[in-house]
């Protein structure tokens, strides 16, 4: 099923970082204890989903980077795979003690934080 | 892995279909709770699986899934407008019963920590032995108000959805 999802998906239509853009500050908008959200750029150059983790203070701790799969949408035509974690398991995984999923790479990422939102 | 995800959800399916059953037969919480337990346990999982985030082997381990997929949720406007909400009427929405679909899902030995759950018999602080069976478990009492009713449509939604999804 996902697979045929993401042959519906008009990528052409909406350039993939712009829709990471305004994904990014929507999320901001509506989760006021997201510090920070992580965009990890697809590997393959596809660009058929987007792949982010957000960074909550109030969110469960599980040890993990759990991520769940969400369909496209007129808005989002792309595959959204998301996860959340806390700040202290998101400098886990940035030490490397927790494991991305597979295909994520800490090396081809893009952190928003929420002041101003700024890619870097 | 949707071999793996399409068996968590007919088992999800099946136990959610017990917990249904045993609410109208079932004399003790334990056993109501257990199925409603299990059959969350098993969503939560399928919905992790779905994600292909990580290794079978990884994901069975995994508890919990269910919460943390209901608070990511809230980043979705067409899940909220399934409910005719805004995404902020929802976000609220899920923020009020996410504790209580945590609380179902401590239910569980393995995440209750030999604490109370709904299966194995503990010891309490203060060294008394109990059995799920002598327990009242007040989560079922609140699984009767107006929050526990939205949770349980919830469930009932969410597991609709991944079935139509999916299957």
């Amino acid at each position: 099923m996902l697979e045929r999802l993401q042959l519906q998906s008009d990528m052409s239509e909406a350039p993939i970082e712009s829709v990471v853009r305004r994904l990014v500050e929507e999320h901001f908008g509506l989760e006021p204890l997201l510090e920070r959200i992580v965009w990890f750029r697809d590997g393959n150059g596809a660009a058929a989903e987007i792949r982010l983790i957000e960074v909550s203070t109030q969110t469960l701790a599980t040890g993990r980077v759990d991520v769940f799969a969400f369909g496209p949408t007129p808005d989002t035509p792309y595959l959204l795979r998301i996860a959340e974690v806390t700040p202290a398991e998101w400098d886990q995984v940035r030490r490397r003690q927790i494991s991305l999923p597979d295909d994520w790479t800490l090396d081809n990422m893009c952190a928003f934080e929420r002041q101003g939102a700024d890619g870097r | 892995m949707t071999g793996w995800r399409d068996a968590y959800l007919c088992q999800a399916r099946s136990d959610w279909d017990m917990w249904l059953h045993l609410c109208k037969v079932a004399r003790l919480p334990c056993h109501r709770l257990h199925y409603l337990q299990m059959a969350v346990e098993k969503l939560g999982k399928a919905l992790l699986i779905a994600g292909a985030g990580q290794s079978i082997e990884t994901l069975q381990k995994s508890h919990l899934a269910f919460t943390k997929f209901l608070l990511i949720s809230t980043r979705n406007k067409a899940l909220a407008s399934q409910y005719d909400m805004s995404a902020e009427q929802y976000r609220a929405h899920v923020r009020g019963i996410a504790p209580l679909a945590y609380g179902v899902e401590q239910l569980g030995p393995q995440v209750a920590h030999g604490g109370p759950n709904v299966e194995y018999p503990w010891r309490d602080p203060s060294g008394r032995i109990c059995a799920p069976a002598q327990e009242g478990f007040s989560i079922a009492e609140q699984l009767g108000t107006p929050r526990g009713v939205n949770l349980l449509k919830l469930i009932a939604h969410m597991l609709r959805e991944s079935e139509a999804r999916y299957c």
